[in-house]
């Protein structure tokens, strides 16, 4: 059940490659950031699921809006003549190491049996800050 | 007690219902991301071996279309040629200066290579080199280029050859020797291994010049490319397709101007 998006990613990158599709060169930076913006969602996907604050329309829409947007914004930038993959990549690189950081915790305390702390952020005020009297 | 029993229990349902919600969108955004994954690496493969374009068809449709337009060209040619042809005959008829003229005119022809000439010469065949590709070697070393028939046409017009032609192509003053991706470029026309180079001439002089020690073809046999050079009392060297034009030289009577 836990392999199943493992499952499905292979699934269809073998789909893919066995059909031999590729894109136009000029394209592949497009696709490239889109794939990071991709792997960046699911990966918080999964730490949110993991965190049992997974919503799955949230998740869909954000998916998909992630991918068009971070290839719409390399795309602005090869109009006006700006990097802009370079902070695409810079952004979701960052967001995949903190996600993958979160997920990662979150499995250890599966497999060690530790509780499972609430994350930082998401700490609410009246736990940290004194009962007012 | 009661009302915290009630919101764990709460809790764990959600949790459970949560559980169950997330693999199947995670597992089609995942399925996604695996097919953009191997769009991606083909694309990138592909850019890897063809440099990126879809270069097989392009180049198949644009050849294509050349071939067809070079077709009409050269019917164009040899239909102007033949009227050049009955022009000039016409002309001997009616008077004999005009036969005079046209003897020059042939000698000029000959000299520009609209006319095929035919005389005593050598015929050198030239081939891509046989040995296998070395691995981690590009397979460019193993192929003939531009810069190895230059120098061998260079060097029989320098030994007095008189008309040389690549592959049917008439060598004249205006010809360009030039790689074009694949295959050398000559007159604008694209000619591949093996080579054939016709020249006329005193066939010793040519043979020796190219023989000559440390000259092109002893060059051409230490990259291992199979030549023979072959004498002929009879070499057949064909003209060139198009004539040349003259768009922005003009005739001179003049000494240069000071």
């Amino acid at each position: 059940m836990i392999l199943l998006p493992l499952f499905a990613a292979v699934l269809g990158f073998v789909i893919v490659y066995v059909w031999r599709l590729s894109i136009p060169m000029v394209y592949s930076s497009y696709v490239s950031v889109g794939i990071l913006a991709g792997l960046d969602s699911v990966i918080g996907g999964t730490r949110s699921a993991l965190w049992h604050r997974f919503d799955s329309a949230v998740f869909v829409s954000g998916f998909f809006t992630n991918i068009v947007l971070a290839s719409l914004l390399v795309y602005a930038g090869d109009r006006l003549g700006v990097e802009l993959y370079l902070p695409a990549i810079v952004a979701l690189g960052v967001r995949i190491f903190y996600n993958v950081g979160y997920v990662r915790r979150a499995a250890l305390s599966r497999f060690l049996h530790r509780p499972l702390l609430p994350e930082p952020s998401e700490v609410p005020e009246s736990f940290s800050a004194p009962p007012a009297p | 007690m009661k009302d915290s029993e009630i919101t764990e229990r709460m809790q764990s349902a959600a949790a459970a219902r949560s559980r169950k919600d997330w693999v199947f969108p995670i597992s089609l955004a995942a399925l996604i991301l695996g097919m953009l994954l191997a769009l991606q690496f083909g694309t990138q493969k592909t850019a890897g071996e063809f440099g990126g374009l879809k270069r097989a068809d392009l180049l198949a449709q644009m050849l294509a279309s050349e071939k067809t337009r070079s077709e009409a060209l050269e019917a164009e040619v040899n239909k102007s040629r033949k009227e050049k042809d009955e022009y000039a005959q016409a002309a001997t008829k009616e008077k004999e200066i005009l036969s005079l003229l046209n003897e020059e005119n042939v000698r000029y022809r000959m000299a520009l290579g609209l006319t095929p000439v035919r005389g005593s010469g050598i015929v050198v065949r030239l081939q891509d080199s046989e040995l296998a590709q070395v691995a981690g070697e590009s397979a460019e070393l193993f192929l003939i280029h531009d810069y190895d028939l230059q120098p061998l046409v260079n060097e029989l017009r320098a030994a007095g050859a008189e008309a040389i032609s690549v592959n049917k192509e008439r060598i004249t003053g205006t010809t360009a020797i030039r790689c074009v991706g694949p295959v050398v470029n000559i007159n604008g026309k694209g000619v591949a291994a093996p080579y054939e180079i016709r020249a006329i001439g005193s066939p010793q002089d040519l043979k020796g010049a190219l023989e000559i020690k440390e000259g092109v073809l002893d060059r051409l046999r230490a990259a291992r490319f199979p030549v023979t050079v072959e004498v002929k009392q009879d070499v057949y060297v064909p003209a060139i397709m198009v004539t040349p034009k003259f768009k922005y030289a003009k005739a001179s009577k003049e000494a240069e101007p000071q």
